[in-house]
């Protein structure tokens, strides 16, 4: 009991001394949720959202390190980058959907993988050493808070309720006058440049990358954060990656036990909050005003 | 040259059966309760530690074991496994949820499976003693040029053999009949009389030996690690859907055609793309054929 106790006490202490490194980690991760969050809000369930980040971390560490660029510059540019590909990758696979998207896209980010191992002029298999540690908590909450405001303005604005729509019933949206295809493509693609802005942030923080920083254990970390955070709302992914990336330092102390909690925790969420921790009414309070009024009267 | 080539038919033979054995694992597990099944190259793992570890016990107390034996231990080691993730990781999570649900608790069970495998074998690679290997030697054939060694057709032979029960199995006995209601439609199935929960235990626990036996095979060919598992799950997916997800017969053969393919690919072409090619292959099948080459039992594309 006492052992269970200062665990308890270790996990919540842990809090208040997160470091700089430790931050910049659960921020970047943050993105990254978001990136997924983007084809989510159309329905569609990007699995390989590492790919985009392999893509957006080579172009970035290739412009600042070989070409000297400006390093928001090298951001931006690795973000359209990466953007680019998803709009190209999006037109042939958002043809399907569910699982099947699923699969491709994950298929889509070991092709990355596989293509990074074998690309020479990032230095194949060896990887990108040397990379300059640009990346400071200005960059990454500073970004994370524009994304934050756009996906908050989007899911007011006309493309938000458009997204909305073919989300919930694409004949539907499509007969309303909605653009289906056009508005799948634009959240994938702009999901893809939030991975790639990620992935270069994610260099610059690491300041070595190799093509197995992006594999599918990554995709599947991506996945996670969203799921178990909430997929129907945008802070949903950001409380997932919190809790997942504080989780995997906090829970040093289990040593060998960890990953069975790990895995626990994950089944345990699942079972009893299908669609994540956050829902679209759980932080609203408009309903838990009514539902004490209710109880009162 | 002919020689070294009828030996790279015999290798992608070997790889394609071992393949194959993960693969019809998925499409059942897949056809009957239209999940995926993402601990299942995890669960074969399992299985090859488990053939691993009796080979290796009973050598320090009886002496070498028949590779048979091993075989089927560790089926029935790895069924139970199956029986157990389905308990833990499909069983509670009911009808209602969404297809994302079961894929992200089936990715926590393989973790998990991967790090007790680490905990408890260690992480470096293992393999089959090589006192065992010695005596199967005798058995080799020499035919002209070249030989073929008793393993190699124990793997191809066990792995035919599997192939042919299941078949026999879902096609003619009455539990392979209840088994193809279910996947045709669950509620109808549930309906006309069957115990479908008992069905779906029954299904984790046949997909999950024959995994088992994969690992054990491909413990043999190659070697173990805890890592084995992601390639075997990937593969095996990528089977699935070449065959055409739910259809057993077409997982056969499709495991056949990728084995094949892999090794003459690391033969002849550029071996560190292999992988690249595997999943090449799956994304142009996905876009282009969603069925599969030899069509689709199920309707998978409308996803909930």
């Amino acid at each position: 009991m006492r052992g269970v106790i200062n665990a308890v006490v270790g996990v919540v202490t842990g809090l208040f001394t997160l470091g700089e490194a430790d931050l910049a980690t659960i921020g970047i991760n943050m993105i990254m949720g978001l990136s997924m969050f983007l084809p989510m809000t159309v329905g569609q369930l990007s699995f390989g959202q590492a790919g985009f980040m392999s893509i957006g971390a080579h172009i970035a560490v290739v412009l600042t390190l070989y070409a000297g660029v400006w390093f928001p510059v090298a951001l931006l540019v690795a973000g359209v980058g990466a953007g680019l590909v998803g709009f190209l990758v999006g037109i042939p696979v958002l043809r399907l959907r569910g699982l099947l998207l699923a699969l491709v896209t994950f298929g889509f980010a070991q092709v990355v993988e596989v293509f990074f191992l074998n690309f020479r002029p990032t230095g194949a298999a060896e990887g990108i050493r040397g990379i300059y540690p640009h990346t400071t908590l200005w960059y990454v909450y500073g970004f994370l808070a524009l994304l934050v405001l756009f996906l908050a303005r989007l899911r007011r604005s006309r493309v938000g309720r458009a997204f909305e729509a073919v989300k919930l019933d694409e004949t539907a949206a499509e007969a309303m006058g909605v653009n289906v295809t056009g508005a799948k493509l634009m959240a994938f693609a702009t999901g893809a440049f939030v991975a790639g802005v990620g992935g270069g942030l994610y260099a610059h923080h690491a300041v070595f990358i190799q093509y197995d920083n992006f594999d599918f254990k990554r995709s599947v970390d991506i996945a996670m954060y969203m799921v178990l955070g909430g997929m129907d709302v945008f802070y949903g992914p950001l409380l997932g990656a919190f809790i997942i990336t504080y989780l995997s330092t906090a829970l040093q102390f289990l040593a060998d036990w960890r990953w069975e909690v790990w895995g626990s925790i994950v089944i345990l969420t699942m079972i009893f909050r299908p669609q994540g921790i956050l829902g679209r009414d759980t932080l609203n309070v408009r309903r838990w005003l009514r539902v004490r009024h209710a109880t009162a009267a | 040259m002919l020689a070294t080539f009828i030996q790279q038919v015999i290798n992608g033979l070997m790889l394609g059966g071992s393949y194959a054995l993960v693969a019809i694992g998925y499409t059942l597990i897949f056809g009957v309760l239209n999940l995926l099944h993402l601990a299942h190259g995890e669960v074969a793992m399992i299985g090859s530690y488990i053939g691993l570890t009796l080979v290796l016990t009973a050598m320090s107390q009886v002496g070498v074991l028949p590779v048979w034996v091993v075989l089927i231990v560790a089926m029935i080691g790895a069924g139970i496994v199956g029986i157990v993730v389905e308990l833990i990781a499909f069983r509670p999570l009911g009808r209602k949820q969404l297809h994302i649900t079961p894929l992200i608790t089936t990715i926590a069970v393989a973790f998990v499976l991967q790090e007790a495998a680490v905990k408890l074998f260690g992480s470096e690679q293992r393999s089959f003693p090589v006192k065992m290997f010695e005596q199967l030697e005798a058995h080799d054939l020499q035919l002209g040029g070249f030989r073929i060694t008793y393993v190699q057709m124990f793997i191809i032979g066990a792995s035919l053999v599997l192939m042919g029960g299941l078949y026999f199995f879902v096609e003619k006995t009455q539990m392979g009949m209840a088994m193809r209601a279910c996947a045709e439609n669950t509620t109808t199935a549930r309906l006309l009389g069957v115990n479908v929960h008992w069905i779906t235990v029954w299904t984790f626990g046949i997909a999950s030996a024959l995994a088992g036996a994969a690992g054990v095979l491909i413990g043999l060919a190659y070697n173990i690690t805890p890592l084995m598992g992601v390639n075997l799950g990937l593969k095996g997916l990528t089977i699935m859907l070449f065959g055409g997800s739910g259809n057993v017969v077409g997982a056969m053969v499709a495991a056949l055609i990728l084995g094949m393919i892999e090794t003459m690919s690391v033969a002849y072409l550029v071996p560190a793309w292999k992988d690249g090619f595997a999943f090449g292959i799956l994304i142009l099948i996905l876009l282009y054929k969603p069925t599969g080459l030899f069509g689709s039992r199920l309707q998978i594309e409308a996803g909930r």
